[in-house]
């Protein structure tokens, strides 16, 4: 049976339905230690990618991301994007905070129709790297530019939610990947909830809905930029 | 030999140095600060059963799990 999601899907967490919560031959706890270990080595090398020139983002570079991290747990869905299987569209839902913090609730989002995916992919990641082109031929532009672009595509990749699970991590490969090309430090999210009230801004804000969490970045990263 | 400093932070004979903060302090990224990321990841996509051993390797790696805000509450996106 393929791992689609009829009702509202809030990843990881939900225990046995999370497709990427237990790999065969692992606890959920090795699963996950493998997976923050198999992240971090990828982080630990956004530096020497960056150095080796600029980073093109693409479809294939994000499904490498994403099997690099759970390729050794699960082999069969790693790095490939959601797509009829078995019959069925793998569709995925999941949910973001939307409204102030007195009237906050979870909506349901669906993740990009996997007939789609490839194609709304390759727009996010050519539109970040003609930004970033951009950005490096023009001295007049400041790091906020940078940030912008990076938090585009960051929430973009988690609006379409490529893979069947583990987006966010891959997504975070992304988000940092597009830090570190311009020179600014990989980011932490120390307030949960604010990082989420931002992405939910992002996802239905009509007018620069990415301003309020590329802001939110660039305080982090700007504290955090090479001297 | 002297270095020279770049517009995009690397030097000439060098790498360059990513940096990430971790409660206030600025750290090179390597292994242990970029499972700390990673971790952080985790925290954001995950308000699982695990969350207690989570929380635990997170205050082995130095962080404040006190000032993490909403780290008691799930998270929202997978």
């Amino acid at each position: 049976m393929s791992p689609t999601h009829g009702a509202p899907f809030r990843g990881f967490r939900d225990e046995e339905e999370s497709p990427f919560f237990c790999a065969a031959g692992h606890t959920p706890e090795q699963t996950w230690d493998v997976s923050i270990d198999r992240l971090a080595q990828l982080l630990v090398n956004l530096g020497p990618l960056a150095d080796a020139g600029a980073i093109e983002l693409s479809p294939a570079l994000l499904c490498s991301w994403h099997r690099k991290i759970f390729g050794e747990l699960f082999p069969e869905h790693a790095g490939r994007l959601r797509t009829r299987h078995e019959g069925d569209w793998e569709h995925v839902q999941y949910g973001a905070y939307i409204g102030t913090q007195r009237s906050r609730r979870i909506r349901a989002y669906r993740g990009a129709h996997p007939r789609r995916l490839y194609r709304r992919l390759e727009k996010t990641c050519a539109e970040f790297n003609a930004a970033a082109a951009e950005i490096r031929a023009s001295p007049a532009t400041d790091s906020f530019d940078a940030v912008v672009a990076a938090t585009r595509l960051y929430a973009k990749i988690l609006r379409a939610h490529p893979f069947i699970d583990g987006n966010l991590r891959a997504s975070i490969v992304a988000l940092n990947a597009g830090l570190v090309m311009f020179g600014l430090g990989i980011v932490t999210f120390k307030d949960l909830e604010r990082h989420d009230e931002l992405l939910g801004i992002a996802f239905v804000g009509k007018h620069d809905p990415y301003r309020p969490l590329a802001e939110h970045i660039a305080e982090i990263a700007g504290a955090t930029e090479s001297a | 030999m002297s270095k020279r400093t770049n517009s995009n932070g690397s030097t000439s004979n060098g790498s360059r140095t990513v940096y990430v903060v971790i409660d206030g302090k600025r750290v090179p990224l390597n292994y242990a600060s970029a499972r700390v990321v990673a971790l952080n990841a985790h925290l954001l996509a995950v308000g699982n059963p695990q969350r207690t051993e989570m929380i635990a390797e997170a205050e082995r790696a130095g962080i404040n799990v006190n000032s993490i805000s909403g780290v008691s509450s799930a998270g929202t996106v997978a």
